[in-house]
């Protein structure tokens, strides 16, 4: 992993998603149309993500963990036809249910096939994707979170020797940071999104669990970031004071990121050059 | 009376088909069983494009079927047993970024042919399967020895080939010139007969 490495796999989706955005400032300026910016940035960066290092995924993958794009993906064109539902874009519980669906279905890491399983992916998926923007979190805060946990979550891949799942997170937290910035300089109406980003998490979370050779127990580094979620939305709905709720909750999410990249750093093997 | 019979037929039935198969069982005299101890597959690499890494697996396990004098290989190999002396690398390369060890679990060879060229060097064809990929493969395999002491009758085999890891999907670090695409790999087997 060097400098150009970096530049390549974070900086050209962080660069895509940006320039969508603001293009999307000029040609779609009505509020109707505005969330779609945000929408065709985040899932276009996630496919070039994934295919700066393992190309166009092929359908049906030829890995398992390829699923993981294929799911963003599916569901950032769902989260697209918004314009042709009258309120969809609104029901944030309806979004979060087929969001959870596409994921249980489609998303298929090794280990992770049972039903049971897969009812889990769905209820992760819809506690995820709610709490990212139910109970009037703002647009921003979720970037916020959202590039949080993919950041976490990315370190914790690079902890378990995966490097194209951390460079995947890597960017997608990136391209979180970059949206929220843009939204900070120019505030837009954003719907939808917290499907993409729902699913973005829980995925890299479970891909990241069922590739990693580390300890079970240290494997469950891998969930905790997710659980920062709902408990960060119950500190914003519980608190009234705009400041201090937006802080604490940011606070909690935060906390239990970084304690997930401690039991991960304390469940690796000792850090040598990593590979190349 | 009725319910003795019927648990007793059913074991009867089954005890009956289960000596049957052990009978037929073909016992095959030319089979040797390869020993993992003593058995060996080494690979090297060109690193940052300065210098040669090499690395093992450790279990390596399959037979050699020698038919008519012309050896028959069913080699597999554990991704999960790769050593570079570096858990951390080690990790690594049994990540999705290369062999993908929990998916892809172990790399096979199969010959299918076998033609003596000369001394001791024997032309095999066959197949590997590395990464979920089958790509024919031809090597040329040496007779390294066939003794009998009082383990048994042992026989051993080895090759030199280059593989292209881009063939089998393994795309990591070839672009950015961290890791060469091509891999040298040496395989030592020795055998004892079953």
């Amino acid at each position: 992993m060097n400098l150009v490495d970096i530049l390549q796999f974070i900086g050209i989706p962080v660069l895509v998603a940006s320039l969508v955005m603001v293009f999307s400032w000029k040609f779609l300026p009505g509020i109707r149309v505005q969330p779609l910016g945000a929408l065709i940035a985040v899932g276009a960066s996630s496919v070039i993500a994934f295919s700066l290092q393992e190309g166009i995924p092929n359908i049906p993958p030829s890995q398992k963990w390829h699923w993981l794009v294929v799911t963003v993906a599916l569901v950032s064109l769902c989260a697209c036809l918004y314009p042709l539902c009258r309120k969809f874009d609104e029901r944030i519980v309806l979004q979060a249910t087929i969001a959870g669906i596409i994921a249980a279905v489609l998303m298929q890491f090794p280990s992770q096939s049972g039903f049971m399983i897969r009812c889990i992916v769905f209820l992760m998926v819809l506690v995820v994707s709610i709490s990212l923007r139910r109970f009037t979190i703002p647009p921003w805060h979720m970037f916020v979170v959202s590039w949080l946990i993919l950041a976490g979550l990315s370190i914790l891949a690079l902890q378990s020797s995966f490097a194209k799942l951390a460079f995947y997170a890597g960017a997608m937290s990136a391209v979180a940071a970059s949206m929220c910035l843009l939204q900070l300089l120019k505030p837009r109406e954003i719907k939808s999104i917290q499907m993409i980003f729902g699913v973005l998490i829980v995925g890299c979370s479970l891909c990241g669990f069922a590739y990693d050779q580390n300890e079970t127990v240290f494997k469950l580094a891998w969930f905790l970031p997710m659980v920062g979620l709902p408990v960060s939305a119950i500190v914003y709905l519980l608190l009234k004071h705009p400041k201090k709720r937006a802080l604490i909750s940011l606070a909690t999410v935060f906390v239990l990121v970084a304690t997930s990249v401690l039991v991960s750093v304390v469940g690796s093997a000792p850090a040598d050059e990593m590979w190349p | 009376m009725f319910l003795l019979k019927l648990i007793a037929l059913p074991l009867f039935f089954g005890l009956s088909m289960l000596t049957t198969a052990q009978e037929v069982e073909p016992v095959n005299e030319s089979a040797f069983q390869i020993d993992s101890v003593h058995s060996t597959a080494i690979f090297k690499a060109h690193h940052l494009g300065a210098g040669m890494f090499y690395g093992r697996f450790n279990d390596v396990t399959g037979t050699i079927q020698v038919d008519n004098g012309m050896p028959v290989f069913a080699v597999s190999i554990a991704i999960d047993s790769v050593d570079t002396n570096s858990t951390r690398l080690d990790g690594h390369l049994k990540s999705p970024d290369f062999f993908n060890a929990v998916e892809f679990p172990t790399m096979m060879f199969k010959s299918n042919s076998s033609t003596l060229i000369g001394g001791k060097t024997y032309e095999v064809i066959g197949e590997i399967t590395m990464h979920g990929i089958t790509k024919p493969l031809t090597v040329q395999m040496v007779k390294t020895g066939q003794v009998k002491n009082r383990r048994g009758e042992m026989i051993g085999y080895e090759t030199e080939f280059n593989l292209a890891r881009s063939d089998f999907g393994m795309l990591y670090g070839i672009e950015g010139g961290s890791l060469s695409d091509e891999i040298k790999v040496i395989v030592a087997l020795e055998a004892v007969r079953k």
